[in-house]
């Protein structure tokens, strides 16, 4: 494993630093430190923003949730009725016979269905070769090639990388070559960025892309001898090792024009903070403290100046862009994350949605 | 456990209302009787949450925070019957619920947050010691400016760990991140809210 050198210190750093807002979000008083000057605000915080319900409020909130609740109850619970075990169809001994066969036969063929969905590490996957070995399912590098992209997307990145130049190492054709060259260039700078949650999560996003642009364009480059193809996914290789704004990575046929250095940032804005996680904290930060309603964020020419302005309006346009921009890239991998922090969103899922549920 | 026995083993019980975690009886019971429709179970629930909720959703610019707050516990209400867990967890599905609203929201107006005047909010009263003198230099004014020059998730997740006082845990769940994501999201926000504060007072 190689590490910058300044790794250790800097984990170090955010370690105290994490301790000690623990202990100033927990009203602790802390000595010194970078923070201690925070801790009347957070009281002041705490005592001026958290307005508490009158009892009347509490009174008529009671009440109207009460309500809420029997109605809720008094829906219509749709009961399943219970099935007989056997069906009385009337068949004959033999014709069962039949009946069952069929059964089992399209069973192994929805087996052999889902486990070809199945990516390393699945149960299931052992299955998927077991049916291709037998012809049942391409078992090509298409394949392959899919499984990783399922892979990286569920958080194995270097997993994902290494199924994705295992199976492309037994290709014989130029644009496997320049793939399996771009994944091992992805893979070296996979291990440089993998230091924060957060760099680790922009990383994966990458390899995300990268490997669905291989899968999706590995073999259909007509006419332009694979260059094309090889210089987006060098492209998209050496973006994974830069603290940059993932949705610049998305489109390699924009990607290889030169002049996409680390330090062209624009746009990395709300959503996206942390990204360069390797920056100093405090001076590092200009690009994602600007004003809350300042546009300065989204120019495309990327100023750096976020400082100045906190009144300005950066009209209602400003606003939709940036969420729309910043949203989808961070919080995708989320979304797919399966194992994910566990508690009462997953375990109830319907009853977190707006708008869907009990409503009677 | 075994001394407040007879609720919590009633719950238990009954498979349907089973509790995932049985080591806060007092929540334990408190749930059991909203899903019952209890009134005084919903009066401490609404007690409990309301401040926060509400201070959570005017800092995040919503337009009518009162409002977001009593449709918020409402929904709670309606659905609290799919819900089963622990007090963290209700306090997170509580703040999930919340933050979807107040995204609803913004998304029907079309437009930014805008953080509300502080007048708009009940003031609690302050804490009289040692902080005071600090207090009284630091205006509401120039903390909410220098609130509205953090990022969107910045004031995220500060807002839910220091106005909602949720856990790291709790506030990553709420807001579908990891909790290295809202370590570096707060460290990132505090450090940058000292510096602003800090700015201010030079520049007066």
């Amino acid at each position: 494993m190689r590490f910058p050198d300044d790794y250790m210190g800097e984990m170090a750093t955010r370690k105290v630093l994490d301790r000690e807002i623990e202990q100033l979000l927990a009203g602790t008083p802390i000595e010194g430190g970078r923070l201690s000057g925070l801790a009347p605000a957070m009281r002041m915080i705490r005592t001026q923003w958290t307005p508490s319900p009158t009892a009347s409020e509490v009174a008529q909130f009671a009440r109207s949730a009460v309500s809420a609740v029997t109605q809720s109850e008094a829906k219509p619970v749709i009961t399943l009725q219970p099935r007989r075990v056997v069906p009385r169809l009337g068949l004959t001994p033999r014709l069962a016979t039949v009946v069952l066969a069929v059964l089992l036969m399209s069973g192994t063929a929805g087996m052999a269905m889902a486990a070809n969905d199945a990516v390393p590490g699945d149960t299931l996957y052992g299955l998927d070769r077991a049916f291709e070995a037998v012809g049942i399912g391409s078992g090509s590098a298409e394949e392959r090639l899919d499984e990783a992209v399922v892979m990286s997307a569920q958080g194995q990145s270097s997993e994902a990388l290494e199924h994705a130049i295992e199976s492309l190492s037994r290709e014989t054709e130029d644009s496997s070559g320049a793939a399996a060259a771009a994944l091992v260039t992805a893979t070296e700078n996979l291990v440089d960025i993998q230091d924060t949650a957060q760099a680790a999560t922009t990383a994966s996003i990458r390899v995300s892309a990268l490997l669905t642009y291989i899968a999706e364009n590995i073999g259909t480059d007509e006419g332009t001898d694979g260059r094309e193809f090889g210089q987006g996914v060098a492209q998209l290789a050496r973006d994974i090792g830069e603290g940059d704004d993932p949705t610049g990575a998305q489109d390699p046929a924009v990607a290889p024009a030169p002049g996409q250095g680390p330090s062209n940032n624009p746009g990395v804005g709300a959503g996206n903070e942390g990204t360069s996680d390797r920056s100093v904290p405090g001076n590092g930060d200009s690009n994602g403290n600007g004003p809350v309603n300042s546009n300065s964020q989204d120019e495309p020419t990327g100023n750096g100046n976020g400082q100045g302005n906190p009144t300005g309006n950066g009209g209602e346009n400003s606003g939709n862009g940036k969420e729309q921009g910043s949203d989808p890239p961070v919080e995708s991998p989320y979304v797919t994350a399966p194992g994910r922090g566990g508690g009462a969103p997953e375990d109830s899922p319907s009853a977190t949605v707006p708008g869907e549920g009990n409503k009677p | 456990m075994e001394s407040t026995g007879p609720p919590i083993q009633e719950t238990m019980s009954s498979p349907q209302h089973r509790i995932a975690s049985p080591l806060d009886p007092d929540f334990a019971v408190r749930l059991r009787a909203a899903k019952d429709g209890a009134e005084w179970a919903w009066a401490e629930i609404y007690r409990d949450l309301a401040g926060a909720v509400a201070g959570y959703l005017a800092n995040r610019g919503a337009a009518e925070p009162e409002d977001l707050t009593s449709e918020t516990f409402l929904q709670v209400a309606r659905n609290v019957s799919t819900f089963d867990g622990d007090e963290s967890a209700f306090r997170s599905w509580v703040f999930v619920i919340a933050h979807r609203r107040l995204i609803d929201s913004r998304r029907a107006r079309q437009r930014r947050p805008e953080t509300i005047a502080l007048g708009d909010l009940r003031g609690g009263g302050l804490g009289g010691d040692v902080e005071e003198e600090a207090l009284n230099r630091l205006t509401t004014v120039e903390l909410q400016s220098a609130f509205q020059k953090l990022s969107e998730s910045q004031c995220d997740v500060l807002a839910l760990r220091i106005i909602g006082q949720l856990t790291l845990e709790e506030t990553a769940s709420v807001l579908g991140k990891r909790v290295g994501a809202v370590k570096a999201a707060q460290r990132r926000g505090l450090l940058a809210l000292s510096e602003h504060l800090d700015l201010d007072r030079v520049t007066r």
